[in-house]
């Protein structure tokens, strides 16, 4: 069995109850790990607490040589954490090597920031006599942070990375069903010299120590991602404490496909975006606007290349032309699928591809691709989140109707466009009401720009040096007595 | 007074003044006298719905308008009401019972702020990134983030109001303004005054009402993308659980306790002086104030006598009079809550150097007056120390060394201002950097400039006001990423 990570050492829960881990795609227990209660949280917190100080001291270029160490010692490790992933969440080995390497490009760019953290100078004007202004930046202090279970690791990457950096301490609570890889980045972490206490790894249910890892007084800042209705009730516990919390949650991305698009390279980038993951990506195209003259043209493509997915064990690798497509994470993730699904038919939505179960497998959470065609605007798969591989393509007379279908959603995570016509990239640009536009590209997460929501979408910001801002706190300082 | 008789009645609304049919109208009082000066309407959701209403339906035109077109507009807003400042001056001592140079020097400090703010607009910037992948690159927009509501307390009516409107408005946000109930009438002759003077119809809009009705329904409205809120930190926290149910971006500016440490090489009369006005100003209800101070040995003795000398000279009266130092405490409620802190710190032990009382006379008897008050080693567990003092009440102690002084400044659950006067580099840099607040100054009065981000850490608050920074929080970046033709997609 696993242990947790808590002040450099490992630990069984208090009570020593643990928590098996079921491979998605045959149902098998992949192994078990603490199932911690609020005490083991807080001896994690006390633990990061303790190392706060040291570490806020110790030099930011020494900070980042250890993030970099670590960073050698993961790659190192690839194989071995690849195939925890693949186990643990269910996804296929390529895309599991992708996120590899999209975790270790995260931690790199905030470990090469590390150094490049500036205040400001700030001229006064001498009212009270000669003066002049500071701004300084310091770090928060201990940081919780809450990852789910569709990227383990890069979504651990995104907090962890520029909370160590800017000299923060984090207690990392992974997903229930995906504690695995969080464990062994933590050990890697260790054996790279990150000092003891400086990042703990706590295991167990969401329900169990999530409210007392967010509700722990000497948490001064809770980083998560998830679903939008565990981010509010987060802040409804953060905010009393009146703690800093970033909210990265659900989205409901559109996609709109203009006639001068490619539509080849439109179809097929849509179609990986939607089921890479199987699906489960806060970021992809989940509502497809396609211009009246274009949309029989953009379906044909759809449907060429949605026949190629075939669901099946994340390590087997499929036969060419096939991809591989692994299955959902949990069984009641697909019900929910299915039952999106199943409302929008019975709403006069056309079901031209999918929308069940493979005949194939008894064992495992599989689920065929899903097209769906001109649901209407109330159904649950326009209005809700779909988190699988199901996408609903609806067609649109101009950029008007596309947009304000397009924004016609609680959420605001990304968008895109496919066109080459300026006028209509920048109101898009301008007029989507989401924190992030792609034009003609897949919706891809770069490290280097800042990442996040607008409405139900989240708080805050990942990514980029934005995201760095979130872990230190301004200060003001005026020297004066000067004259 | 024929004054009163110019009041704004109702509330501010699409650009003009709304009268409430069937609302309560709640009296305002004059804190001098306690004498009806004017009333407010008790608005409701009904209201924050109109508001909101207008000022969504105008954000489709503010906020496309060219900036630099904006800030001329804010500019003009502000050129009216300094050419208005003698009269509203006067509107704002009356209802909130500040001296009149202190109410004067608020509406200067107010415009100072709009200025600051429409003097951006001509550099709001966003990001580019280049070579972001091949043949793309990424571009870093600011956007506004809609409809704001700002709630405003009643100690600093005017600029508390300006650090939200200006950085919401000149950023193409347009705003709901819930003042407090006792401080409404100022903030609706400005909106007033700033609608004639050329801001559109619904940019601005004022709703007056309580807390529990009017500004429950601005924080909970789904069409209200953020709150700013400036007050008490029990309401603040509240108002961060309900801005939770609709995923609101939020600011909020709560209570401080500020510590102030004076070292053995300090400049004691610059310290004295920082002291008396970082606490006697606005009758010490302000959030950023001087509400602990830590000593040392050395120039203790010098320090308290010259501190007693500079208090007893404070000249307590009604804010109308010229002469007046020392206002009135802007209610009986807020009096008690001092009287009673003050009041358990002498039980606990504490040495009273001066008041510890209201003033004595006929023309005080009707006010809320309360003298300077100066406490000495109060226990450390007393109210005065571990609370927030929101009154003319200032608790000293003496303290051995740097350590010490730092460790019991860091102490409270604040973290909004603090001080340190001293001649050492090293003590003024490690101060800097260990007190664990939003603000430092260095032999320097506490005050909040235009130019610096103010803002508290710990149970202080969340966000910053001020300074270029407050602009990230009236904006939501949105990134993109422009991929130029024919480049082969991945995989």
């Amino acid at each position: 069995m696993a242990e947790m990570l808590i002040g450099g050492e490992w630990h069984a829960a208090t009570g020593g109850k643990t928590l098996d881990v079921i491979d998605p795609a045959n149902e098998e227990t992949v192994g078990s790990v603490p199932s911690g209660s609020p005490d083991d949280v807080d001896r994690a917190v006390a633990a990061a607490a303790a190392a706060f100080p040291g570490w806020a001291k110790t030099d930011a270029e020494q900070r980042a040589e250890i993030v970099r160490t670590a960073c050698e010692r993961i790659g190192d490790a690839s194989e071995r954490i690849v195939d925890t992933l693949v186990h643990e969440q269910g996804k296929p080995t390529a895309e599991a090597r992708g996120e590899l390497q999209h975790f270790i490009h995260g931690l790199r760019y905030y470990a090469e920031l590390a150094t490049k953290l500036q205040g400001a100078y700030q001229p006064l004007p001498s009212t009270l006599g000669e003066s002049y202004g500071l701004v300084i930046r310091r770090p928060v202090g201990v940081v919780a942070a809450i990852v789910p279970s569709n990227y383990p690791l890069t979504l651990m990457g995104t907090k962890v990375g520029p909370a160590l950096v800017a000299g923060n301490t984090v207690v990392v609570k992974p997903a229930s069903t995906t504690p695995l890889t969080a464990l062994i980045v933590g050990e890697l972490f260790q054996e790279a010299g990150l000092p003891p206490g400086v990042l703990n790894v706590v295991t167990g249910r969401g329900a169990a120590i999530g409210d007392a890892l967010v509700g722990h007084p000497q948490v001064r800042r809770v980083a998560f991602t998830g679903e939008t209705e565990t981010g509010r009730r987060v802040m409804e516990i953060a905010g009393p404490q009146l703690k800093r919390a970033t909210l990265e949650l659900g989205g409901s991305d559109p996609v709109i496909i203009c006639p001068d698009a490619d539509l080849i390279r439109a179809a097929k980038a849509v179609l990986i975006g939607r089921l890479w993951n199987a699906g489960q990506s806060c970021l992809a195209g989940k509502r497809v606007y396609v211009f009246a003259e274009v949309y029989d043209r953009v379906l044909e493509q759809l449907l060429a290349q949605i026949e190629r997915y075939e669901p099946g064990e994340g390590w087997l690798k499929p036969e060419k032309p096939k991809i591989r497509i692994g299955p959902v994470h949990t069984v009641h993730q697909r019900e929910t699928l299915l039952a999106q699904v199943e409302d929008s038919r019975a709403r006069g939505a056309e079901i031209l591809f999918g929308g069940t179960a493979p005949e194939r497998s008894c064992k495992g959470y599989f689920m065929v691709p899903t097209l769906v065609a001109e649901a209407p605007d109330d159904a649950r798969v326009v209005t809700e989140e779909t988190f699988g591989p199901v996408l609903p393509i609806f067609k649109v007379a101009d950029m008007d109707e596309a947009i304000a279908r397009a924004n016609n959603t609680r959420y605001g995570l990304g968008s895109s466009v496919w066109t080459h016509d300026s006028r209509l990239i920048h109101r898009a640009a301008h007029e989507l009401d989401t924190g992030m536009t792609w034009v003609n590209q897949i919706h891809y997460g770069y490290d280097e720009l800042p990442f996040g929501g607008v409405k139900d979408s989240g708080i805050g910001r990942e990514h980029g040096s934005e995201g760095l801002n979130h872990y230190t706190e301004l200060k003001s300082v005026v020297v004066g007595g000067l004259s | 007074m024929a004054f009163v008789e110019t009041l704004p009645r109702g509330m501010f609304i699409d650009g003009r003044d709304v009268g409430g049919g069937g609302l309560t109208a709640t009296p305002v009082h004059d804190p001098a006298t306690g004498e009806v000066v004017g009333t407010a309407l008790e608005g409701g959701a009904a209201e924050i719905d109109a508001a909101v209403a207008s000022a969504t339906a105008a954000f489709a035109r503010w906020s496309r308008m060219p900036a630099s077109a904006r800030g001329e507009l804010m500019h003009a807003a502000a050129a009216a009401v300094l050419s208005e400042l003698d009269a509203l001056a006067q509107l704002l001592t009356l209802e909130q019972g500040k001296p009149i140079r202190e109410a004067t020097l608020e509406l200067q400090r107010f415009v100072h702020t709009v200025d600051h703010y429409a003097g951006m607009s001509k550099n709001l910037r966003g990001g580019y990134v280049p070579n972001l992948d091949h043949d793309a690159h990424g571009l870093i927009l600011r956007r506004p983030l809609g409809v704001v509501g700002a709630i405003v307390p009643w100690n600093f009516p005017t600029t508390l109001l300006a650090n939200k409107f200006g950085p919401a408005l000149v950023t193409g946000n347009t705003l709901v303004a819930k003042p407090a109930e006792t401080t409404p009438l100022t903030t609706l002759r400005i909106a007033q005054i700033f609608s004639t003077a050329g801001l559109p119809p619904g940019v601005f809009n004022v709703v007056t009402g309580l807390g529990a009705e009017a500004g429950e329904a601005l924080v909970r409205h789904p069409g209200v993308a953020k709150i700013a809120f400036t007050g008490s930190t029990r309401v603040g926290r509240h108002v961060m659980a309900a801005a939770a149910e609709t995923t609101k971006r939020i600011t909020l500016e709560l209570g401080g306790s500020d510590p102030m440490i004076v070292c053995e090489d300090a400049n004691v009369d610059a310290a004295v002086k920082a002291a008396t006005v970082g606490r006697f100003f606005n009758c010490g209800q302000a959030c950023l104030a001087v509400k602990r101070l830590f000593v040392y040995e050395a120039v203790y003795d010098e320090f308290v006598e010259k501190l007693l000398a500079r208090t007893g000279r404070l000249r307590i009266g009604p804010g109308s009079d010229p002469a007046t130092l020392l206002g009135p405490v802007h209610s009986d409620r807020q009096r008690r809550v001092v009287e009673e802190q003050v009041a358990e710190a002498l039980d606990g032990g504490a040495e009273l150097l001066h008041g510890g009382k209201r003033p004595e006379g006929e023309s005080f008897d009707a006010g809320f007056f309360y003298e300077p008050t100066l406490l000495l080693e109060a226990a450390r567990d007393s109210r005065v120390a571990t609370e927030e003092v929101f009154g003319p009440a200032l608790p000293i102690w003496r303290v051995g060394d740097f350590d010490e002084a730092i460790d019991r400044a860091n102490e409270s659950v604040y973290g909004l201002g603090s001080s340190i006067f001293t001649r050492d580099l090293n003590a003024a840099n490690s101060a800097a950097e260990r007190l664990n607040a939003g603000y430092t100054w260095i032999n320097s009065p506490q005050r909040p400039y235009d130019e610096l981000p103010f803002g508290g850490v710990g149970q202080s608050g969340f966000g910053r006001e001020h300074g270029i920074e407050a602009l990230d929080h009236y904006t939501e970046t949105k990134s993109v990423v422009v991929r130029r033709a024919d480049v082969e997609t991945e995989r």
